[in-house]
């Protein structure tokens, strides 16, 4: 479980982390969003035990993750701009990986070396963008971690690899439950994967939530009525959003759909349709509630 | 679950030597070409004067390429440093590593050392080929065992040091050019902050005096490069012992401040100039301070120390280096927009150096009473006797005057040089034939000590008080400490004459010359000492059996009777006189008027008439060489062989001794 508390980190005297706390459930992806400069990768970082924090608190399993070798051992930080010592060889690569975690599993990196495809006796720095990427992830799952930290993962690669990558990570969460945070600064790119998401925005987390219940929670609704509709239908229900097209209203309710489809029934309507959201449209909605256009916050 | 890993990384060795490993490796192909290989070059040469050479000149092994071994003492440590520090500053590594379960004290532990291997391996393996080489051919005559651990030993004091130095820098910035940059800076830091201090005090105090502060001796101890440099042309390092000692327990803190400020360093600080917020505004006023010290210090000594110009100088010096600062901190030329922090800098600096102009501390006006002093060591360095070295720290600490009539009489001149605003002063110095520095070393009842040293722009005017000391037993004999210090041996005397040289190295013969003149000098008058040594021909050449300074060389004077009767005795007086053969022409002129003069004879076709008598008839000239030399004289006459250009010799002589024609000549 990776806890985050009141973490407050200045670079000398600009904010970058103003007051963030989250929780992120073990065996859960949790997805950070954010637009560029957000914080996202200094929270990352922080998470990882890289800097610092100046306040607050950023505990895994409920002890400090700063110089902990131990919580450290098992949790990898793969950063947006990859990192490889130069001229390395992807197996050079691994024997430092194998010197330096003790997990690491010398059968997995064979398998995944003949699923991959790639030369491990060729210089990293030689390869493509989306191979050193592949390289990357390959690596980081034979350390065996039980967090993995990932600074836009998916940033400029295509659609197969993209796919591959987050199969791999689906497979070691279902399996070993991994606990996966990923940043990235498009929801399309993440919604799939996630159980939960966080926005942060200028170093504050502006909204929280786990996407099985947002999803199971927010609807679109279609209702027309023959006469007059009767106002005290919406004093009843929680409208986030409402307009109306000729006679049909389409409304953005929350709650929980066998309420509000009973509360709609006692006014006799003509139409009246429960459609299913993107979750684009419900953050939408959701950040017209806390007062942010999310066009200016994410793309 | 134990932890299954160890301390040691061993991936982390493999890496680091991968990258930069080539130090080490260069580092020792150096030193292999510099020592062993140059050792064989000789030996299989066998060439006998390289031989007697080595056997002679060379004590240690800085005496073979010491100059390129001083240079790599500072260019390899640095280069090992900046490497092992480089994966702090680059971000992305800087993150990498960072994020590895490693403890930072053991990632520090670890890169220190490896990093410290490349200075310590090379000299090791080039240690044991010393050693081998030793054992299986015959090197005596360069080197024994004993060398080869000495030189380990002082290699390694500099390398650690240096290299200490430049970690510490590493971990204080977080880009690998001002690393080095800086590293540099901070080892010529001691003596250069003492260099500027001093000369600035000494343009803007009377009486400050740059040779007996003892802050520079110090700090130019402890300046690495000060020693490299006396490599190029000594064989040997002349270094205490406690230097050494000084200089790892000063290693040592380095390591402590290194890994004191590693743990707190913040790792986003990569690329960044200095890593840490709260040392910004220190590297930008410290670079300020200097820059304002240099740029005073180059304008006060180019424009004659004018007070006008030392203000421009300290204002100009202080924006260029609070704006470097700031471009070096901002990484951008364009930093013109604040100027709040310059403007307190240069208001506390106008209070500081107004203060110091105006001597509120008191320092100009500091004359101890004549109770307080104990002793005094004075100098006048216009008499022809002073050798003077200021950092010979024995000197300073025992005094030359302790009779309390003439303690009495030095501080009155120095009461006077202190009333008179024209002497003493450090502006518009010029050096005439009568200027002279003073310096006047009180050593205090309290154990204290009180430098000064003033510019007298005339003796004739301080004379009264001057003349006194001088002529002292005690003054002469300090003057002259190597003569009259009995623990000092002299190896060998020349005796120069007008054209003729001859040495003498018989002890019996040495000790009766330096006896005569022992008691010659005592009796040398005042006028006679501040002739100075310009112009006189005869000379003494000593060779002394001593560590440093191995010449000293005294003119002889006719009024050193018993050294020239010796010199007679001992037929060693050919050359010493002059004969009217020798001579072709005298000329004479008046040099009160002319007293320029005395530094530029003219060339014989240069001669002014109107200044100069030519006197070119044997008579006359028989009867000039005859008269007496006066060193108070005010007229010149100067000698000229039989060939162009060939002076010989000029003296003075009263004007009651010239005959009556060279008078009428001149009025």
């Amino acid at each position: 479980m990776i806890q985050v508390q009141n973490v407050i980190k200045k670079f000398e005297k600009d904010y970058v982390l103003n007051d963030v706390s989250l929780k992120i459930q073990r065996g859960s992806i949790y997805g950070l969003l954010g637009s560029n400069g957000a914080g996202k990768t200094t929270l990352l970082k922080t998470i990882a035990g890289i800097i610092k924090q100046n306040e607050g608190a950023v505990e895994l399993e409920r002890k400090p993750v700063y110089e902990n070798v131990g919580l450290k051992e098992r949790m990898v930080f793969i950063p947006d701009t990859l990192f490889f010592f130069s001229h390395y060889t992807v197996t050079q690569m691994a024997n430092f990986y194998m010197g330096v975690y003790p997990n690491w599993n010398p059968k997995r990196f064979d398998q995944m070396q003949q699923a991959l495809d790639l030369d491990p006796n060729r210089k990293i720095q030689r390869f493509s963008k989306g191979m050193q990427r592949q390289v990357a992830f390959w690596l980081a799952l034979c350390v065996m971690p039980d967090y993995l930290i990932l600074d836009e993962p998916f940033d400029g690669l295509d659609p197969v690899i993209r796919r591959k990558i987050k199969s791999w990570i689906i497979q070691d969460v279902a399996e070993r439950e991994m606990t996966v945070m990923v940043s990235s600064h498009n929801l399309s790119e993440v919604e799939d994967i996630c159980d939960a998401i966080g926005i942060i925005h200028r170093g504050k987390l502006l909204l929280e939530k786990d996407l099985d219940e947002l999803k199971s929670d927010i609807h679109k609704v279609q209702i027309a009525f023959k006469e007059e509709m009767n106002p005290t239908l919406f004093d009843e229900l929680d409208v986030l959003h409402q307009e109306k097209r000729g006679s049909v209203y389409i409304c953005i309710i929350r709650g929980d759909d066998q309420l509000v489809e009973e509360i709609i029934e006692q006014y006799n309507p003509v139409v009246f349709d429960i459609l299913p959201l993107t979750l684009e449209e419900i953050f939408i909605y959701e950040m017209e509630g806390v007062g942010y256009a999310i066009e200016n916050i994410l793309l | 679950m134990p932890s299954k890993t160890s301390y040691f990384k061993r991936e982390l060795w493999k890496q680091a030597f991968r990258s930069f490993g080539w130090v080490g490796i260069g580092y020792f192909l150096a030193l292999l070409f510099l020592l062993p290989l140059q050792i064989i070059m000789v030996k299989t040469k066998n060439d006998p004067d390289d031989i007697n050479y080595y056997r002679e000149h060379v004590d240690s092994f800085f005496g073979i390429n010491g100059d390129i071994q001083g240079m790599l003492f500072l260019i390899i440590p640095v280069l090992a440093a900046v490497f092992t520090c480089r994966y702090m500053h680059v971000k992305g590594s800087a993150d990498f590593m960072h994020s590895l379960p490693l403890r930072r004290s053991q990632l520090f532990t670890h890169q220190f050392l490896i990093g410290y291997m490349m200075i310590l391996i090379p000299v090791c393996i080039t240690v044991c080929i010393l050693f081998v080489m030793s054992g299986v051919m015959d090197v005596e005559f360069i080197y024994q065992n004993k060398d080869i651990l000495n030189w380990f030993y002082e290699t390694l004091t500099f390398t650690t040091f240096v290299y200490t130095i430049a970690y510490c820098v590493g971990t204080l910035t977080g880009m690998s050019v001002v690393q080095g940059g800086l590293s540099l800076i901070f080892i010529i830091f001691p003596a250069g902050i003492s260099v500027l201090i001093n000369e600035n005090l000494n343009m803007l105090l009377e009486g400050f005096s740059v040779h007996h502060s003892s802050f520079f001796s110090y700090s130019s101890n402890l300046t690495p490069i000060w020693w490299f440099m006396e490599l190029s042309n000594k064989s040997n390092l002349e270094m205490a012992n406690w230097l050494y000692g000084i200089y790892w327990l000063l290693s040592i803190a380095f390591i402590g401040i290194s890994l004191i400020l590693y743990r707190i360093r913040p790792i986003e600080s990569a690329n960044q100039t200095i890593a840490f917020p709260l040392l910004k505004p220190i590297f930008k006023f410290g670079v300020t301070f200097c820059f304002m010290l240099l740029g005073g210090g180059y304008f006060g000594a180019a424009q004659g120390q004018s007070e006008g110009w030392i203000m421009f100088g300290y204002i100009c010096g202080a924006l260029f280096g609070y704006l470097l600062a700031k471009m070096l901190i901002q990484k951008t030329w364009r930093v013109f927009d604040q100027w709040k922090g310059f403007m307190i800098y240069i208001g506390i600096s106008i209070v500081v150096i107004l203060s110091i102009m105006f001597d509120w501390y008191g320092f100009e006006t500091n004359v101890p009473d004549e109770g307080e002093v104990e002793g005094i060591y004075f100098v006048d360095q216009s008499t022809f006797n002073n050798w003077y070295s200021g950092s010979e720290d024995q000197e300073l600490e025992q005094s030359n005057i302790t009779n309390p009539e003439l303690i009495e009489k030095i501080i009155n001149l120095h009461d006077y040089i202190i009333a008179n605003d024209h002497i003493g002063q450090p502006q518009g110095v010029t050096y005439t034939e009568k200027s002279t520095d003073i310096d006047i070393i009180y050593h205090l009842e309290n154990g204290s000590r009180l430098a000064r040293e003033y510019f007298i722009p005339s003796i004739d005017e301080v004379e009264q008080y001057v003349r006194p000391i001088l002529e002292s037993k005690a003054y002469k004999q300090s003057s002259l400490n190597w003569l009259y210090d009995n623990n000092i041996r002299i190896s060998s005397v020349a005796v120069s004459g007008y054209d003729y040289r001859q040495r003498v190295t018989d002890q019996q013969t040495i000790n009766k010359i330096s006896n005569a003149l022992k008691q010659d000098y005592l009796d040398t008058s005042y006028e006679e000492m501040m002739q100075g040594s310009y112009g006189e021909r005869k000379s003494l050449d000593f060779e002394l059996k001593s560590e440093q300074e191995h010449f000293r060389q005294l003119p002889i004077l006719d009024s050193y009777s018993k050294v020239l009767e010796v010199l007679d005795q001992e037929e060693l007086d050919r050359g010493l006189t002059l004969h009217s053969t020798d001579v072709s022409m005298i000329a004479i002129t008046n040099s009160t008027q002319n007293e320029e003069m005395f530094y530029e004879l003219p060339h014989r076709e240069d001669i002014d008439l109107n200044e100069w008598m030519l006197v070119e008839d044997s008579e006359q000239i028989e009867e000039l060489i005859s008269l007496d030399k006066e060193a108070s004289g005010t007229w010149e006459l100067a000698f000229y062989g039989p060939y162009e250009n060939d002076f010989i010799d000029s003296y003075k002589v009263q004007e009651d001794q010239l005959p009556s024609y060279v008078k009428e000549y001149f009025e």
